[in-house]
């Protein structure tokens, strides 16, 4: 696999989870969807399409940025498993710092805040795995 | 059987945790990491070192139970990530523990999901593992539904035993629960199976504490010869200037008694910052200096015993920098910030002195990250069972011949009691002081009354 066909499939695959993660989290969190709603469907469509298409380019911008740098670096070195063991825990540690940061830095605490850093953390640690696979 | 334990465990923290605060429920998840670990992994359980920090871990569980404070919750945070790194590797230093069990604690399973994905070898355990699962839910789902037949039956045959199920309340059971619990599984299910940063271990593992020669990059003996007199030249002239400086803050130190608070407290904070940026500089020259072959140089006597006075002089900044401050709280009290800068002049102490001895014996620059990095928790870890706050209050209200009452009643609630007692002895406050710790009493033993089994501290022990 090359790098572009690499860096297509992960953002692909880190979007549809992060949709997944995010969407499932927020319904969970904040229960059942009333009979009212149902009239503002085509707005939560539009507002889900609108929200996919921000995620997909968040996701293809991560990717490129904090990812591909590592692989770039070191693939003359060092095959793709052996630059996931260099890297990956560091980099994990890191975006887990970060996020925590995040969390306990929010003015407000709301449930979409937290589900939309579990999200993030959970993707770009996932997004790794699926760079550096075979 | 690591599925139940790590079932149980996540359940047993949703108990703890769900829409808690910290208490009593970080002591007994405490115990249920340090039960689990040790049934899991009984043969990493019989070392020595995993043995000490699990009790490190412990004891700092119960001293959160005794004084809940952000440093108790700290130091039972990081005793908790060595404890989960020791069972990963324990030949380790302490640092590398700290590393790999914050990494086993975060993405244990994704990172052992790719090394399974990506391992060359073939494995069947991976079969095994389906059919085993296959197995166990052939077993586990008829006698769930048999069970469940049975129970309504029962219920219906007798209505005690119906009663005795209604008594059982699983309102609590919602979808936050279920993700709270899915939350811990996903959390033990790391502990439980630790990993370790590879690169970063094996480094560690195999680097010892001395330096070795033949290790070192070849120089010339002219090059040598020029880094000897370059290195005797500056530390003999730091020297000089430490002298003239520790002299005068010496005299300075005669005529403490006669300064201001504000002089004082200037003082104190000048002396620190000095004593900071002189130590780390010190300590980074030293270091460049007798990074390499310096340390066998063989005429290297005269620089060893400039650079050894550099340090013992270094010593006699921070004695001079704590007289200054333990003056300073004798006069105005105790606070966090007097008791931080007595910290940090223990950590320059050890610095220096694991300073001289990396000198002294040929040690390399891990000998130091090893030793200070160790003597660093092990004073987190004893300072987090001493309940500062009673101890500033109580020195500060009986000895201190300035009383900051307002500094006070802005501690936590750990000095509630110490305050209360103050006041009923009759000693002497002003009305509004008077109301303030008798409203900061009253609140403390609501909210004690209020806490849940999970919140409960030490403090609800002797309410009641």
């Amino acid at each position: 696999m090359n790098l572009s066909q690499r860096i297509t499939a992960t953002s692909l695959r880190a979007t549809i989870t992060a949709i997944f993660l995010n969407w499932s989290l927020n319904i969970l969190c904040y229960g059942k969807i009333q009979k009212t709603d149902l009239d503002d469907l085509p707005i939560v469509f539009a507002f889900f399409i609108i929200s996919s298409i921000i995620i997909s380019v968040i996701c293809y911008i991560s990717v490129i940025l904090t990812i591909v740098p590592f692989y770039k670096i070191s693939i003359t070195k060092f095959n793709p498993k052996e630059i996931f063991k260099r890297y990956f825990p560091y980099y994990a540690i890191v975006s887990f710092v970060i996020c925590t940061g995040l969390a306990f830095n929010m003015n407000i605490i709301e449930p979409f805040i937290i589900n939309f850093i579990i999200t993030v953390f959970l993707t770009s640690v996932t997004s790794w795995i699926w760079f550096f696979k075979k | 059987m690591k599925k139940i334990i790590t079932l149980i465990s996540a359940i047993t923290f949703s108990l703890l945790f769900f829409q808690q605060s910290v208490g009593l429920n970080l002591l007994l998840f405490t115990i249920t990491t340090i039960i689990s670990l040790a049934i899991v992994h009984p043969s990493k359980i019989n070392n020595k070192t995993t043995i000490w920090y699990s009790v490190i871990y412990l004891l700092t569980g119960i001293a959160v139970f005794f004084q809940k404070s952000d440093l108790t919750i700290i130091a039972n945070l990081i005793s908790f990530f060595t404890v989960v790194g020791a069972f990963s590797e324990n030949r380790t230093s302490i640092y590398i523990n700290w590393i790999n069990g914050l990494y086993s604690c975060i993405v244990s399973v994704f990172a052992i999901y790719f090394e399974k994905q990506n391992s060359n070898v073939i494995s069947t355990s991976n079969t095994n593992n389906q059919k085993k699962f296959v197995s166990n839910l052939k077993i586990t789902i008829p006698t769930i539904i048999v069970v469940v037949v049975f129970i309504v039956l029962y219920s219906k045959g007798n209505p005690v035993f119906s009663d005795l199920l209604s008594k059982i309340d699983l309102s609590f059971i919602n979808f936050k629960w279920i993700l709270f619990t899915g939350l811990g599984y996903y959390l033990f299910n790391n502990i439980l199976n630790p990993i370790k940063i590879e690169p970063a271990t094996n480094t560690d593992l195999t680097t010892g504490n001395l330096l070795l020669q033949n290790k070192l990059k070849e120089t010339s003996t002219d090059n040598l010869k020029n880094e000897n007199k370059l290195a005797t030249v500056l530390i003999l002239t730091l020297n000089v200037l430490i002298i003239l400086f520790l002299v005068t803050d010496f005299v300075y130190i005669s005529k403490l008694h006669y300064l201001s608070a504000a002089e004082i407290s200037k003082q104190v904070h000048n002396g620190v910052y000095t004593l900071i940026i002189s130590i780390v500089l010190a300590i980074a020259i030293i270091l460049y200096f007798f990074r390499g072959h310096l340390n066998f140089y063989k005429e290297n006597k005269k620089l060893k015993t400039l650079t050894i006075v550099w340090i013992v002089l270094n010593l006699l900044l921070s004695v001079s920098t704590s007289i200054k401050n333990i003056e300073y709280i004798t006069s105005f009290g105790l606070t966090y910030k007097r008791i931080g800068v007595l910290i940090y002049l223990l950590l320059a102490i050890s610095g220096l002195i694991t300073t001289f001895i990396k000198v002294n014996q040929q040690k390399n620059i891990w000998y130091l990250f090893r030793q200070n990095a160790t003597i660093a928790f092990s004073i987190l870890v004893m300072f987090s069972f001493i309940n500062w706050d009673a101890i500033i209050s109580k020195y500060n209200l009986y000895t201190a011949e300035v009383i900051d009452m307002e500094y006070l009643l802005n501690l936590s609630n750990n000095n509630t009691f110490a305050l209360k007692a103050y006041i009923d002895k009759g000693n002497n406050v002003s009305f509004r002081q008077q109301e303030e710790i008798e409203s900061k009493h009253a609140n403390y033993v609501s909210q004690l009354k209020r806490n849940s089994w999970q919140e409960m501290v030490a403090d609800n022990l002797t309410i009641e």
